[in-house]
């Protein structure tokens, strides 16, 4: 059965190109127009993956994301005219995995999808699914990060992340290579990654946990915590 | 205008649709009141510009920088916002007719 994509846009014109596109390239594709009409088409169709547009009605994407990263870690690409990038962080902060802005190509969004869908899948793949770092625990299979043994509540990119960095300990992971690692074939800028990591080691901090992601000027990142 | 190197069943369908897209922008964009219009232009914009209409999509860019600027006088929003009609109109009548 094909993998199924939730389009939630009040645009139809958006809609049916973004439709169209998916189609053709083989997912599944249900539509919603709002945000409530959203979160239901999530409920009835469990999507493994959801474009949002933040600029709905009534409820924003921004709150549509946040209702629904309390029921899933399904990854979300928000859809977003606004450029400027005080509203892409914001958008991150919600807990989208990515964002592409309008007008879009279809093109690129048939990219980003497939880069987000083949991380869930590397996820789901075979080989040890168990790392541990000091404190910190990740299960790929259950898709879980805990510190001292407290679940700990991560994006997938920044789960993606930490497992990339706590799959190479003791070594330094390059932002090429975190890039292509988590955000495939990837199309903005890379500061994203040190957004991330950034946000990734506030959450860590805050929990009470060690600093993870240091940087190592002008090569990458290392996990900062010892195996 | 298909600009990028899309599939060529996306590139039909986009220009399949372009005449409908503009027809609605045109409708929208030339219907709406003054307090509604950055909301509209803002929609209008993505969605124009997602068909792949450039220098339409240019022109009502040009208008939401116009609304977004507070400097701007309400004549500079009426001038910007009849050129971005009379562009959306523009592509209409180069649209190839079947």
């Amino acid at each position: 059965m094909s993998e199924t994509i939730l389009v939630i846009d009040d645009q139809a014109d958006v809609r049916q190109l973004l439709g169209f596109t998916l189609k053709e390239a083989g997912y599944r594709v249900v539509e919603a127009d709002s945000g409530p009409s959203g979160i239901e088409a999530y409920h009835a169709n469990q999507p493994n993956l959801i474009l949002l547009d933040i600029g709905l009605g009534s409820m924003d994407g921004l709150e549509v994301c946040r209702q629904l990263r309390a029921l899933t870690s399904t990854p979300i690409i928000f859809l977003t005219s606004r450029t400027d990038e005080v509203d892409e962080l914001v958008g991150f902060a919600a807990g989208g995995d990515d964002y592409i802005t309008k007008p879009f190509s279809p093109k690129v969004v048939l990219a980003r999808v497939s880069s987000l869908m083949r991380r869930n899948q590397r996820a789901d793949e075979g080989g040890k699914t168990v790392f541990k770092a000091g404190p910190l625990t990740l299960d790929t299979v259950a898709h879980e990060v805990t510190l001292n043994g407290a679940p700990l509540e991560l994006t997938r990119t920044e789960f993606d992340l930490l497992f990339a960095l706590m799959e190479n300990p003791g070594r330094v992971v390059t932002r090429d290579a975190l890039l292509e690692r988590v955000w495939g074939e990837w199309y903005g800028d890379s500061h994203v990654v040190e957004v991330h990591i950034s946000r990734l080691r506030n959450k860590v901090k805050k929990a009470g946990g060690p600093a993870v992601g240091v940087a190592v000027r002008g090569v990458g990142y290392k996990l900062g915590i010892d195996a | 205008m298909i600009e990028s190197a899309e599939s060529d069943a996306v590139t039909a369908f986009i220009r399949m649709r372009q005449p409908e897209v503009l027809a609605e922008a045109i409708r929208q964009l030339s219907s709406c009141t003054r307090e509604d219009l950055p909301a509209v232009a803002h929609a209008v914009a993505g969605n124009v510009g997602s068909y792949q209409l450039v220098e339409a999509h240019h022109e009502i860019s040009g208008l939401r920088e116009v609304l977004a600027d507070p400097e701007s006088s309400e004549s500079d929003v009426e001038a910007s916002w009849s050129r971005a009609v009379s562009a959306l109109r523009m592509a209409q009548s180069g649209l190839p007719h079947e």
